[in-house]
């Protein structure tokens, strides 16, 4: 179970000092595939980072199943990954050979199961191997380590589409032989939601949104009409944007479902739409 | 335990400039001693009689020097994204600089009666400046004098590596400056001298070989204790 009590980073000297993280407070307790979705700079790998212990907190709390976190304590269970993850430049063999050696209860034989399903040379060097490919390797050395705690920090970025459905593919099979915490930071919005439970949503350091996917499909919808039709119905809902063209408004909502007047009609908001209304919405509204 | 020695062995595995560096430096050495005995053998050339040169083994200390720094620099990060952790690394880097200082210490004694003594016949017939020689390890018989020169290389490797280890930080720097000021600022100052003498005779010349070896050995293990507050600090 990970736990965010006020947590605060900050960057830099006095001058040039950046907020990453602030006062953030945060539960994350079921296993699951969790989704965390920011604008770039919004503190994703910061946050990822500190629940792994790699960074240090400026202020508040952060426990690992009721232990502190800090660098000087780097929780047992937890693994984190980030992309572009430098390695050694060693043959992809002796690679995963020393993961598993450095790890206790490193799954080879998943590791080797998805080393062969997405044909990775076993005798490629690192440096041999394209940035997708580079990615998947730590990706699968991540998921082959049979921690608690899954963090794995844009672990797309790079693949073409067929590899992201392939690692749609390794996340599922990962969970299904090690039911656990998982973690994904990622950009590719639609397309992890066809895996993942929960959505954590980051914006300017601070947690946003944290909720069930089934819950956002439920709750997120647009309302498009007439302004003079719509308008009225926005006093008692929470609209997070909308845009007007003309006399026609689409407001996007995320609140309970109405059954709409005659004129207007209610249509599905994507994962992608309600993420950049929700982050970015106020600039339509 | 079990882990520290597989970081060992990555760390061995994985600082192959250190060895590139060292072994060409090494085959040049080699390549100018060959064409030397063939210009003297030619008549072309004649090695002054009194004519000394370093140990051939002592160029090995150069993969020690870049392993302790290559290692703090480049392999933390690796091995952390292979799943290692802290507590590991601080345990293998200390295992790789005993199993690397013994191997050289006990390379650099084979290489003193084998190549040096060639070399000596052939060329250099001065003798050889080897640190054992140097240092008067020597006179305490083989043994004694590898164990003293591999003291003295481990407390080395472990100086360099926690150097090197605190370079991207502000006291990193500060112990560089204090380091040059002490050297500086002694020197000139007779007591103070007396000091940095006392010091190096106690880590280098001292008569007593149990007493230098300890003092080395107690040193390293002070200095490298610092790596763990280092480690707890430092940012992945």
């Amino acid at each position: 179970m990970i736990e965010f009590t006020n947590v605060t980073k900050r960057y830099g000297r006095k001058s040039t000092k950046i907020i990453a993280i602030d006062d953030v407070s945060l539960s994350v307790s079921q296993p699951g595939i969790y989704c965390l979705l920011g604008r770039n700079g919004a503190g994703k790998t910061t946050l990822m980072k500190l629940m792994a212990g790699h960074i240090a907190a400026t202020k508040g709390q952060i426990t690992v199943d009721n232990s502190s976190v800090s660098t000087s304590r780097m929780p047992e269970g937890v693994n984190y990954i980030e992309s572009g993850a430098i390695q050694f430049n060693i043959k992809v063999a002796e690679l995963i050979k020393a993961a598993a050696d450095l790890q206790d209860g490193f799954d080879m034989e998943f590791a080797e199961k998805m080393l062969t399903m997405f044909r990775l040379d076993m005798k490629k060097n690192f440096k041999q191997l394209s940035f997708g490919m580079k990615t998947m390797l730590t990706t699968i050395i991540a998921l082959a380590n049979q921690s608690k705690i899954i963090l794995l920090d844009e672990p797309t970025l790079g693949f073409d589409a067929i590899m992201r459905d392939q690692f749609n593919t390794l996340l599922l099979e990962s969970y299904n032989t090690h039911p656990r915490i998982i973690i994904v930071s990622t950009h590719l919005i639609d397309e992890i939601a066809k895996i993942t439970e929960r959505l954590i949503i980051i914006d300017n350091g601070g947690i946003l949104l944290e909720a069930e996917i089934n819950e956002v499909d439920e709750r997120a919808y647009t309302l498009s009409g007439m302004v003079n039709l719509v308008l009225p119905l926005l006093d008692d809902l929470n609209c997070i944007g909308k845009t007007t063209m003309g006399s026609v408004m689409a407001a996007h909502i995320f609140d309970r479902r109405i059954v709409p007047p005659e004129g207007v009609a209610v249509n599905r908001l994507s994962l992608q739409d309600f993420f950049i209304q929700i982050v970015g919405g106020q600039n339509n509204a | 335990m079990r882990k520290s020695l597989v970081v060992a062995k990555i760390n061995l595995q994985n600082i192959k400039l250190a060895y590139i560096i060292t072994a060409i430096t090494m085959l040049v050495i080699v390549i100018q001693d060959i064409v030397m005995i063939i210009l003297e053998k030619a008549g072309v050339f004649r090695n002054p009689p009194g004519n000394m040169t370093v140990s051939f083994g002592n160029y090995l200390f150069l993969a020690v020097i870049l392993g302790a720094i290559f290692i703090p620099a480049w392999n933390f990060r690796r091995i952390m994204n292979l799943g290692g952790k802290r507590r590991d690394f601080f345990l293998g880097c200390a295992a790789t600089y005993v199993i690397m200082t013994a191997a050289v210490s006990l390379i650099c004694v084979i290489l003193f009666y084998t190549y040096d003594r060639l070399m000596v016949s052939l060329l250099y017939r001065g003798g050889t400046l080897d640190i054992m020689y140097w240092f008067g390890w020597i006179n305490n018989g083989v043994i004694v004098a590898f164990i003293q020169q591999f003291a003295f290389l481990l407390l080395l490797a472990v100086a360099i590596h926690t150097l090197w280890a605190v370079q991207d930080k502000w006291y990193g720097w500060c112990a560089d400056i204090a380091i040059v000021a002490i050297i500086s600022v002694f020197t000139p100052i007779a007591p103070l001298r007396a000091a940095l003498v006392w010091f190096f005779n106690l880590i280098i010349f001292h008569p007593n070989a149990f007493v230098q070896i300890t003092a080395c050995m107690i040193l390293a293990a002070a200095i490298y204790s610092l790596n763990m507050a280092i480690l707890a600090r430092k940012a992945i």
